[in-house]
């Protein structure tokens, strides 16, 4: 009996969508292909290995940032406050150790920690005061921005200590950067984190059904706040490579951060529902943002091209996903 | 067409997608019966009612309706023609108030502006007719699940409709709110309305059906007069083969090594003063009329909620507190009946489903040992014959069967000495049924404890060693097997005092 129904349902499955499975599941390449392809043949500049090595350079703030977006937003959650993170975090490493290379590492200890609380804090107002993250996290963005205001008093003072200079504009051999290095190194981290380890598991099951898995035995609550300071330690570190791009204290840009890092982990595959996603897709999402935006500049397009090619992307990608959706 | 014919159905056929869901089905309804319609998961019961109401549109044959050929797939036009369905899913609105539910998308009144006398007056009618008392200003959220029902009905009788399809109407329902819509269905029939009713309880058919038409995998098998039948003949027509014997045999050795032990147990407005022990290799039963503490009393030894006052035992040592996390390592398991809900990772693989939960006991420094896992899980796969193409499908594509042995295996891989189980068989085929019964009844036999809640009376006699009987939060009977008949239990369900233990 039983058996009937199920050949005929895996049939279905097997049979039908092949093609929306294999473009639901590869899209994101092809796009990275046909990018590259495109900007290649309209301007052999772009793909250079210099400017490719550029563009890398410019993906780690908002890769590091995506991580822990990708995180998040696999358990149903999201950050919106990353970008005041990353400028507060700027201020703080300038005013800390006043650009003084004795106080690096209590500066990044500091930094750290502060992330983490920050992390915790957007964790709290979610998980314990049950309010929508979307707009918990947006509070708390307004809130970071009013402190860095405080905190300065509208003038930053100090400047970044030269090794977390480094890591914004150093380079390995002359040509490596290194904050691309970290931004690989712990994208491959959390990668293993999620696909071989029982934190991993635990994040695809809170997303994929929070009430099951708290049946099944796992401590939501806790798992969750976990990734919310994990994320907030992830946008600290993120914020000492920007510190180290800039120089110098500032209490503007980053205000892109919030949305292009969203785009960024829904152009790498991972759903809103939760419990379906990868960081590799999050990472190349982010890729495609930079290097969207390069591509437009060299060509000598502006900005505004770069946020409507954006969202054509976002658009084309996420229509493919819901095909994917719908043909379950 | 037949005098007292009013729907006719030739030859339906209708694929969805390379699947047959329906061939060249044929039946015919009369005017003013309770026509049943019964088959197992799949067999196509909804898919044929949603064509009659045009939710789906079909790909070949015709239903004539009083004469006139249904559009296909208009299930607007077919509501004006006086077809209506009942879903599972009321599509009430709860925010809304009972009477702006009766009358929603078919308000009453002029140039857009509604009528709220008439409407009153309609209502109350309607209502008072069916034999209904609703405060009409109520929201539907307020309402019980058997009153909503009610406000269905209602909203489907003012469209003035002369043919409805109920859709499961009982599944929610406990016996005695079962029994008034049964009255109130009879009081259509009376009235010349037809009901199609689709059910998997067949005690109901036999109560109050004039026929029954049975379908299997998408093909209409016969239709039976109920009173020239009996449930063995049409069971068989819907498996196809003889259930000769559907429970399997009880244990006859009982040591009586108490496992569980729950003393004066209280949890708020729920439960009061639950006291019993359950026993090493017994299934213990738990009856009663829905909601009368049964989930709750699972709910609480599993550490899904926190008990006001009392104390809980396992193997003679107190469990101070306990959450879910906590029971699962000290023996203590839980299926609960929602499935989808509470249970399953949907867009996640049968291995995931299978080993959350117990991958703490399956790692080196954090890191997942995946060739012990895969080992596992095929194994599980194996012994509960679960039927998937490979480990790695999605769980939302199997069966519900399948689903349900999925998340009992999740619960076996790490040996409980008790498991809860709460309505197991709920909305699995009739051949699964069995085949899950025979698992419950081996893992008694192998020593495991096990508490479940069945709410279907025959399952309760057939399967239970001996039976818990609740009523409003209380334990109003604890039976033997040999002693239960479903009179005792009635009895202890309502109530009325019957402790024999």
């Amino acid at each position: 009996m039983n058996s009937i129904y199920n050949k005929t349902e895996i049939k279905r499955n097997n049979t039908k969508g092949v093609f929306v499975k294999i473009f639901s599941s590869y899209g994101i390449y092809i796009v990275i292909f046909l990018l590259v392809l495109i900007s290649g043949i309209v301007s052999p500049k772009t793909v250079d290995p210099k400017n490719l090595i550029e563009i890398l350079k410019n993906t780690s703030v908002i890769g590091i940032i995506c991580i822990g977006q990708t995180l998040l937003i696999l358990t149903r959650g999201i950050d919106l406050s990353v970008g005041a993170q990353v400028v507060f975090i700027n201020i703080l490493v300038a005013g800390i150790s006043l650009g003084d290379p004795k106080k690096t590492f209590i500066t990044i200890l500091i930094v750290l920690a502060v992330g983490a609380i920050i992390g915790l804090f957007n964790g709290v107002i979610a998980v314990k005061l049950k309010i929508e993250p979307l707009l918990g996290s947006l509070g708390v963005m307004t809130l970071l921005q009013g402190i860095s205001f405080l905190y300065t008093k509208g003038f930053a003072k100090g400047s970044t200590p030269p090794f977390i200079r480094a890591m914004g504009i150093g380079r390995f051999f002359n040509f490596l950067p290194i904050s691309v290095v970290i931004w690989i190194f712990l994208a491959i981290v959390f990668s293993l984190l999620l696909s071989r380890t029982i934190f991993g598991r635990y994040v695809y099951a809170i997303g994929s059904n929070p009430k099951a898995a708290g049946i099944a035995g796992i401590k939501v609550d806790r798992t969750r706040l976990l990734i919310y300071a994990v994320s907030g330690v992830l946008t600290a570190i993120a914020g000492l490579i920007w510190s180290g791009f800039l120089g110098t204290p500032t209490l503007t840009g980053g205000q892109y951060l919030p949305l292009d890092s969203v785009a960024a982990v829904i152009i790498g595959g991972t759903t809103f529902a939760g419990g379906k996603g990868r960081i590799i897709g999050s990472m190349i999402g982010a890729v495609i943002i930079v290097y969207l935006s390069n591509f437009l500049t060299i060509i000598g397009l502006g900005i505004e091209w770069k946020i409507i090619a954006q969202g054509l992307i976002i658009l084309l990608l996420v229509f493919i996903y819901v095909g994917r959706k719908s043909y379950k | 067409m037949e005098n007292n014919e009013i729907l006719k159905i030739s030859n339906i056929t209708k694929n969805f997608t390379g699947v047959r869901a329906l061939n060249d089905v044929t039946m015919s309804l009369l005017k003013g019966e309770i026509h049943a319609i019964v088959g197992e998961n799949g067999a196509g019961k909804s898919t044929l009612c949603k064509i009659v109401c045009g939710v789906y549109g079909y790909d070949k044959g015709s239903i004539i309706f009083n004469n006139v050929v249904l559009p296909n797939g208009d299930p607007q036009k077919i509501k004006e023609l006086g077809i209506s369905m009942i879903p599972q899913e009321l599509g009430l609105l709860p925010k809304l108030t009972v009477l702006q539910n009766i009358f929603l998308g078919n308000e009453k009144g002029r140039a857009g502006i509604i009528d709220t006398k008439k409407s009153i007056k309609i209502s109350n009618d309607i209502l008072s007719d069916i034999g209904i008392k609703l405060n009409l200003n109520t929201e539907i959220a307020r309402l019980s699940l058997d009153q909503q029902q009610f406000v269905a009905l209602a909203r489907v009788l003012a469209t003035d409709a002369k043919l409805i399809i109920f859709d499961e109407p009982t599944s929610t329902l406990s016996s005695e709110e079962a029994n008034n819509l049964f009255n109130i269905i009879n009081q259509l029939k009376k009235k010349g309305i037809t009901i199609v009713y689709i059910s998997h309880r067949l005690e109901e058919i036999f109560s109050f059906a004039d026929r029954v038409t049975v379908l299997k995998d998408g093909v209409l098998v016969s239709t039976e007069i109920v009173k020239k039948t009996n449930k063995e003949e049409i069971i068989i027509k819907m498996v196809g083969r003889e259930l000769l014997k559907t429970f399997p045999e009880k244990s006859r050795i009982m040591d009586k090594v108490p496992v569980l032990r729950l003393e004066n147990l209280t949890l708020k407005n729920k439960l009061k003063n639950i006291s019993f022990e359950a026993y090493k290799g017994e299934i213990l039963g738990i009856g009663g009329l829905v909601g009368m503490g049964q989930v709750d009393l699972v709910n609480v030894i599993f550490g899904n909620e926190k008990i006001t006052s009392g104390s809980i035992f396992l193997n003679e040592r107190l469990i101070k507190s306990i959450d879910p996390s906590k029971a699962i390592k000290i023996g203590i398991n839980f299926l609960s009946s929602d499935r989808r809900g509470d249970m399953l990772f949907m867009n996640r693989s049968v291995k995931e489903n299978i080993s959350i939960g117990t991958l703490k006991y399956r790692q080196k420094m954090g890191f997942i040992n995946m060739k012990s896992e895969k080992g596992i899980v095929n194994n599980k796969i194996k012994e509960l014959n679960i039927i998937t193409p490979n480990i790695e499908q999605e769980v939302q594509f199997l069966s519900g069967g399948n689903q349900q042995k999925i998340i009992l295996s999740r619960c076996l891989i790490k040996k409980p000495e008790v498991l809860l189980l709460d309505e197991p068989t709920q909305g699995i085929d009739v051949g699964a049924k069995e085949e899950f019964y025979r698992v419950i009844r081996q893992l008694a036999d192998e020593g495991l404890t096990i508490i479940v809640i069945f709410s279907d009376m025959i399952e309760l006699l057939g399967m239970s060693d001996r039976i818990l009987v609740m009523h409003e939060g209380k334990i109003s009977a604890i039976l033997n097997s040999e002693e239960a008949s479903e009179e005792k239990i009635i009895k202890a369900a309502s109530g009325l005092k019957t402790k024999t233990e």
